[in-house]
């Protein structure tokens, strides 16, 4: 059905432009000269590029269409209601992850014997398990973006002590301490602001 | 025009009967008789003698004062045209109020010409703040817009391509040039001028490199213009020509002729298609070397 309508389209399209050039060279508006055949190749030259090449076209803007629309789906779903608890939970996870892996990539730094180390990788996941037992109900954005702040602020200032290039001799204790007092300034952060919102 | 035309058509006539007819003709009805209608109709399709004469530029309201001519000739006819094509296409795609935000194609095609030119900025003038990169954009958006629509407008059959002249786009590229180095002055104080002495040159050597990085940096302002004039120029009468051999093959009534005749035709096709790609890598390439340019002038040679 569609390619018979296609043809019947094109067989009325061919019909109008034999008609107006007839009329056209008997009212001598056209003139039969060359700047004819430039006229008749361009238009040949347009129908034959979009035979060719009109699909091309078309998938083009058609995704750049879809991939702005995917886009603006994706930034409406932040304004509304209350992040899932799965999400938060994910969220927080995430950041003791980065607090643990800090502490676990300088620990090499720190003089310590092997054993040391996985005993500190222990008592890291064990905190760990015990602090998603009890996750708050985070609710602001301005929570999120200070607990944010405090890891990356705990990460640096920790490479710049206790990192490769430091001079200082280091004690892993020191480490473990300022790790576990992240922890309590992110937990004890999130309570506050949930006993402020109630 | 008529007698050339005439010449051509009867010069090689043997037909001594016709030519006394035509004659004969001629002698009782003058003017208004068939011979002459004939022959001024002849004349108008031998208009074009040389394809040369596109370019002609003809004064559609002669405007003078003293020796200075204001004419509105059909350049100052076919930009406006193009304005009006432009201003009309944005207008109709932002119609409502600025578009929808998830764009159909027009609105789409339209935004990705609007695009494309803050990222050409963005690249070359590196090392400068936001602020100051904003204030070359308009200027540089306009240019490009406007040659890309001049430079298609060009293509349509029987119309005249503006950009196809080297005074107007002599004009164009001379005008940006002195722009540039006005803003180059600006920026760097007479310091602008240690732009003709690279790093790490040794002294002696230093006047000899100064006048020889001098002249291309003022020749840069002709060859955009040329480039430009060039590439049109070239394109408009290689079609004409190329036709013009097809249309006397297709008008010769010989068979062998008229059997070899798809062959130019499909060479003007061929050339057609070119002549489209040239169209719009030349808006292209001019705008991105005025952004080059002015990234030269703004930030001598260094590196962003």
């Amino acid at each position: 059905m569609r390619l018979s309508s296609t043809n019947m389209q094109a067989r009325k399209m061919l019909f109008a432009a034999i008609l107006s050039i007839c009329a056209l060279s008997s009212k001598k508006i056209l003139i039969y000269n060359e700047e004819m055949i430039v006229a008749a190749c361009f238009i040949g030259f347009i129908i034959f590029s979009r035979k060719s090449l009109g699909n091309l076209f078309e998938m083009t803007l058609n995704e750049r269409i879809q991939a702005i629309q995917e886009e603006s789906q994706q930034f409406l779903n932040p304004n509304e209601v209350v992040p899932p608890e799965s999400n938060e939970q994910q969220r927080l996870l995430r950041i003791s992850l980065r607090i643990c892996g800090t502490v676990v990539e300088l620990l090499p730094m720190a003089r310590c014997a092997p054993k040391c180390e996985k005993t500190v990788q222990a008592l890291l996941c064990r905190n760990l398990n015990v602090k998603s037992a009890t996750l708050p109900n985070a609710t602001s954005s301005r929570r999120i973006r200070l607990q944010d702040d405090l890891v990356t602020g705990f990460h640096f200032s920790v490479s710049e002590r206790f990192g490769p290039g430091s001079t200082l001799k280091v004690s892993i204790v020191e480490l473990i301490r300022e790790g576990l007092g992240v922890f309590k300034m992110v937990r004890v952060g999130g309570s506050l602001k949930n006993k402020e919102d109630e | 025009k008529i007698t050339a035309a005439v010449e051509a058509l009867h010069n090689d006539s043997d037909n001594i009967a016709f030519l006394e007819n035509i004659l004969d003709d001629l002698v009782k009805n003058g003017a208004s008789g068939e011979a002459y209608q004939e022959a001024l109709h002849l004349s108008a399709s031998f208009l074009n003698r040389s394809p040369l004469d596109q370019f002609s530029i003809l004064p559609l309201i002669p405007m003078k004062i003293g020796n200075l001519y204001f004419s509105f000739t059909n350049p100052s006819l076919f930009m406006l045209f193009t304005l009006s094509l432009v201003l009309l296409f944005v207008h109709f795609v932002t119609k409502k109020g600025g578009g929808n935000s998830v764009p159909n194609a027009w609105q789409s095609s339209v935004e990705l010409i609007y695009d494309f030119v803050p990222n050409l900025v963005n690249e070359q003038i590196g090392g400068l703040s936001r602020n100051v990169k904003q204030k070359f954009f308009p200027c540089i958006s306009v240019t490009f817009t406007f040659l890309l629509f001049r430079n298609l407008q060009g293509m349509i059959p029987y119309s005249f391509t503006v950009t196809s002249h080297f005074i107007i786009t002599l004009g164009l590229s001379f005008s940006l040039f002195i722009g540039i180095t006005i803003v180059g002055f600006q920026k760097n104080g007479f310091h602008f001028l240690s732009f003709s002495l690279p790093a790490g040159v040794p002294l002696p050597l230093a006047p000899f490199l100064v006048l020889l990085e001098l002249i291309p940096h003022c020749f840069r302002a002709l060859s955009l213009g040329i480039r430009l004039f060039a590439n049109m120029m070239a394109g408009h009468s290689s079609v004409k020509i190329l036709s013009g051999s097809a249309w006397t093959m297709l008008c010769m009534n010989d068979l062998f002729y008229f059997i070899g005749d798809p062959g130019p035709l499909f060479i003007v096709l061929a050339l057609t298609g070119l002549e489209l790609g040239v169209a719009i890598s030349q808006a292209h390439v001019f705008t991105i070397s005025i952004c080059i340019y002015l990234n030269d002038a703004t930030n001598l040679h260094q590196n962003a």
